[in-house]
C-alpha cells in the first residue's frame, strides 16, 4: 500500500489566504458590475479630494499645510504595512549570511539553491516579496492624488468643472474657498517648478535617502546590483517626473519621503533586538557582524 | 465659420460643406519620435496656439481668438494671416467681446483689458484690476463693461476710462460670462445661485438656487431667462421674479455651456455628447444628435436651421435641424 503524506495546513494561513482572495474577488465583481471608473472616482478620487479640501479649509487655507497633514495621515494609515516592510527587511538582513552560505554550497545547482532558499524563508517566516506591498499600495494613491491635486488646484475650466462635480454636496465651506490659493513661495502648485531644479533635487534626494535606508544588503551579487540600480534609477525617474507634474504633487513626494525616513529611523530605534530571536539559529549564529543590522545591534549594545 | 480646435489650430470652414478655407498654422509636417516640426518655406510657419476655451469673435475684417498661452490673436478673416497679438500676464480663458471697435476681455492675471480691435493697442491708460481671475467674457453696453471675477464680485467699469463704477458681491466665485439683457445682468456663481442684478447700479433684483453651478451664458427670450447647470438641468425662470416657467429639465450628463436659441427652442449639449432640442413652452426635450461620447462643452452656434457643434475630440459637426438633426458634415472629415 502506498504511503500518502498529508500536507500540513496552517488554519491561520488559510484564513489569511481566503480573506485576501475574497477581497480580490469582491473588488473584481464590484468593478465589473458598477464600473471601474465609478469605483475609482467614488472609492479614491472623491474621498481624497474632499479630505484635502477639508484640511485646506480648517488648516489656515494653506495647501502646503493641507498636503503635509494629508501625507502624515496617509502614512499613519499605511504604517502597519511599512512596519511590516521594515521588519521583513531586517529579517532578510539577518538571513544574508545564511543565504551566502547557501549560495556557496548550491551555487552550481540553481533549482536546489532556490529550493533551499525557499525553505530558509519559510523557516524564518519571511516573504521576500513582502517588502513590495507598501510600494504597490502607494501607486494608486499617487495616481489618485495626482488627479485630485490637478482638480483642486484647477487653473483651467475643465479642471474646475471636474472639481465642481467631485465636491460632496454637503461641503458648504467649498463656496468660500474656491478657487484655492495655489501660490507658495515661487511656486504655482498647479504647475511644475519653474526653477526647474529645486523640487526635482529635493524629490530625488529624499527618495534616494529613503531607499538607501530601506534596502537590505544582499549576498546575491545579481540582487545587490539590481538594488543598487533601483536606488539610483527611482530617484532619477521621480526627479524627472517632478519637472513635468504639478509642484503640489512634488511637495507630497518630498513630505512623504521625509515622513518615511523618520518612520524608518524611529522603528529602527524602537524595535527590540528580540525580533532577531524569530530567526532560525543558523541564520543568526553565523557571523551576522557583516550585516548592517548586526552593526546597529552592536551600536545599541555599546550605548547601553 | 471660424473655430479653434483642441490641437491649437484656428480654422475657417465653409459653413455649407465643411471645407477648410484656411488654417493657422498650416498643417504640420510630422517629425518622428513624437516630435512635430512646422513646415518650412512658407510665410505661415507659426506654432499652434495653446488651448482655446473662449468663442472666437468677429469684427468686419478680423477674427479674434483668446488662448491659454496668455495671448489674444487677431487673424484676417479672408486669409488667416495673423494681424496682431497681445500678451497678457496669464492665461486668457474667456473670449473677447467687441463693442464699437474695441475688444474687451479678462485674464487669469486678474485684469480686464480694452484693445483697439483693429490694431491691438490698449485703449485704457491701465487695465482694470479685480481681486482674482476673470474667466468669463464681459458684457458691454454704451456706458459700461461688466465682468464677473473669481474674487466673488461682479464689476461695472466705465467703458471710456476703464474706471470702476460699481461692484457687487455675490456669495461665490463667478467662473462664467455675464449676460446683459433688459437692463439686467444675469450671473451664475459657484454658490449654486443665478443672480439678476440691475445694470445701472448692481442692485440685486433676485437670486435663485439652481442646484449647481450655472457656468454658461444664459439666454433671455420673451420674458424668460434660460440657464443650464453642471448637474445636467435646464432652468426656465421669469426675468421679472425668477418664478419657474416649468420644472427644471434633467438631462443625462453635466451641462457646462449655456443653451442656444433655435427658432424659439433651445439647443443644449452635454458632457456625454448628447445634443437636445428643448421646447421653451413645455420644457420637453428630445435628443437631436449624439456624438458618441465626445463631450459638447461649448454653446452650439445656430445659423438658420443649422446647428454647429465643437466636441472635446476636436471635431466640428454640422446638423440640419430641418431634417431631424441629420449630420451634414464633420471636420476633420472622417477617414475613409
Amino acid at each position: 500500500m502506498q504511503n500518502v503524506s498529508r500536507a500540513q495546513i496552517d488554519p491561520k494561513q488559510l484564513r489569511k489566504t481566503l480573506l485576501t482572495w475574497g477581497i480580490v474577488a469582491a473588488v473584481v465583481i464590484a468593478g465589473s458590475q458598477i464600473g471601474w471608473s465609478v469605483i475609482w472616482r467614488e472609492g479614491l478620487i472623491r474621498p481624497m479630494l474632499n479630505a484635502l479640501l477639508f484640511l485646506y479649509t480648517h488648516l489656515g487655507r494653506s495647501f502646503i499645510v493641507a498636503i503635509a497633514a494629508f501625507t502624515v495621515a496617509l502614512r499613519l494609515i499605511t504604517s502597519p504595512l511599512q512596519i511590516r516592510q521594515i521588519r521583513s527587511t531586517r529579517k532578510m538582513s539577518g538571513l544574508q549570511p545564511r543565504l551566502a552560505e547557501l549560495q556557496n554550497r548550491y551555487g552550481g545547482d540553481k533549482a536546489r539553491l532556490a529550493q533551499e532558499q525557499q525553505k530558509l524563508y519559510k523557516q524564518a517566516g519571511v516573504n521576500p516579496l513582502g517588502g513590495c506591498l507598501p510600494t504597490m499600495v502607494q501607486f494608486p494613491i499617487w495616481i489618485g492624488l495626482y488627479q485630485s491635486i490637478n482638480s483642486i488646484l484647477a487653473d483651467t475650466p475643465l479642471e474646475l468643472m471636474n472639481l465642481g462635480k467631485n465636491v460632496y454636496a454637503g461641503f458648504a465651506a467649498f463656496v468660500d474657498i474656491v478657487p484655492l490659493q495655489s501660490r507658495f513661495l515661487w511656486l504655482n502648485l498647479a504647475r511644475p517648478d519653474p526653477s526647474p531644479f529645486v523640487l526635482p533635487v529635493l524629490v530625488g534626494g529624499t527618495m534616494w535617502l529613503q531607499q538607501k535606508l530601506m534596502t537590505q544588503p544582499s549576498s546575491d551579487p545579481q540582487q545587490a546590483s539590481m538594488n543598487q540600480t533601483m536606488q539610483v534609477m527611482m530617484p532619477l525617474m521621480f526627479g524627472y517626473f517632478t519637472t513635468q507634474f504639478a509642484s503640489g504633487l512634488a511637495i507630497y513626494f518630498v513630505i512623504s519621503n521625509v515622513v518615511g525616513i523618520a518612520m524608518q529611523w524611529a522603528i529602527e530605534r524602537l524595535e527590540s533586538p528580540a525580533g532577531q530571536a524569530e530567526l532560525p539559529a543558523t541564520a543568526t549564529a553565523s557571523g551576522g557582524g557583516k550585516a548592517s543590522h548586526g552593526r546597529k545591534k552592536q551600536r545599541r549594545k555599546a550605548k547601553r | 465659420m471660424y473655430t479653434a480646435l483642441s490641437t491649437g489650430r484656428v480654422v475657417a470652414l465653409d459653413a455649407a460643406q465643411g471645407n477648410e478655407l484656411w488654417s493657422y498654422p498650416l498643417e504640420e509636417a510630422k517629425g518622428g519620435l513624437g516630435c512635430s516640426l512646422p513646415r518650412t518655406g512658407s510665410e505661415n510657419v507659426e506654432a499652434p496656439l495653446d488651448a482655446v476655451y473662449g468663442i472666437p469673435v468677429l469684427t468686419d475684417e478680423l477674427v479674434l481668438v483668446a488662448s491659454y498661452d496668455h495671448h489674444v490673436y487677431a487673424f484676417e478673416r479672408g486669409s488667416g494671416r495673423r494681424v496682431w497679438d497681445f500678451a497678457a500676464d496669464e492665461a486668457v480663458i474667456g473670449g473677447a467681446t467687441v463693442y464699437d471697435g474695441v475688444a474687451y476681455f479678462g485674464a487669469s492675471d486678474h485684469r480686464v483689458y480694452a484693445l483697439d480691435a483693429r490694431t491691438g493697442e490698449s485703449v485704457w491708460d491701465e487695465p482694470f484690476v479685480t481681486g482674482h481671475w476673470v474667466w468669463g467674457a464681459p458684457a458691454v453696453d454704451e456706458d459700461r463693461v461688466y465682468v464677473g471675477s473669481m474674487d466673488h464680485y461682479v464689476y461695472a467699469i466705465d467703458r471710456q476710462s476703464g474706471v470702476e463704477e460699481w461692484r457687487r458681491s455675490v456669495a461665490g466665485s463667478v467662473p462664467g460670462s455675464v449676460t446683459l439683457a433688459d437692463g439686467m445682468l444675469f450671473v451664475g456663481s459657484v454658490d449654486k445661485h443665478l443672480y439678476a442684478l440691475r445694470a445701472s447700479d448692481g442692485g440685486e433684483v433676485w437670486k435663485r438656487d439652481v442646484g449647481h453651478w450655472s457656468w454658461g451664458e444664459v439666454v433671455v427670450h420673451e420674458g424668460y431667462v434660460y440657464a443650464c447647470s453642471l448637474d445636467g438641468k435646464v432652468h426656465a425662470l421669469a426675468v421679472a421674479d425668477a418664478s419657474p416657467r416649468w420644472d427644471a429639465l434633467s438631462l443625462e450628463g453635466t451641462v457646462r455651456a449655456g443653451p442656444a436659441l433655435l427658432d424659439g427652442d433651445l439647443v443644449v449639449g452635454t458632457e456625454l455628447g448628447a445634443v437636445y432640442r428643448i421646447d421653451v413652452e413645455t420644457g420637453q426635450g428630445e435628443k437631436l444628435y449624439d456624438t458618441q461620447k465626445e463631450g459638447v462643452l461649448s454653446t452650439p452656434a445656430v445659423v438658420g436651421e443649422m446647428v454647429y457643434l465643437g466636441t472635446t475630440a476636436g471635431r466640428v459637426c454640422a446638423l440640419d435641424t430641418s431634417r431631424g438633426g441629420a449630420l451634414v458634415w464633420t471636420y476633420p472629415p472622417p477617414k475613409t
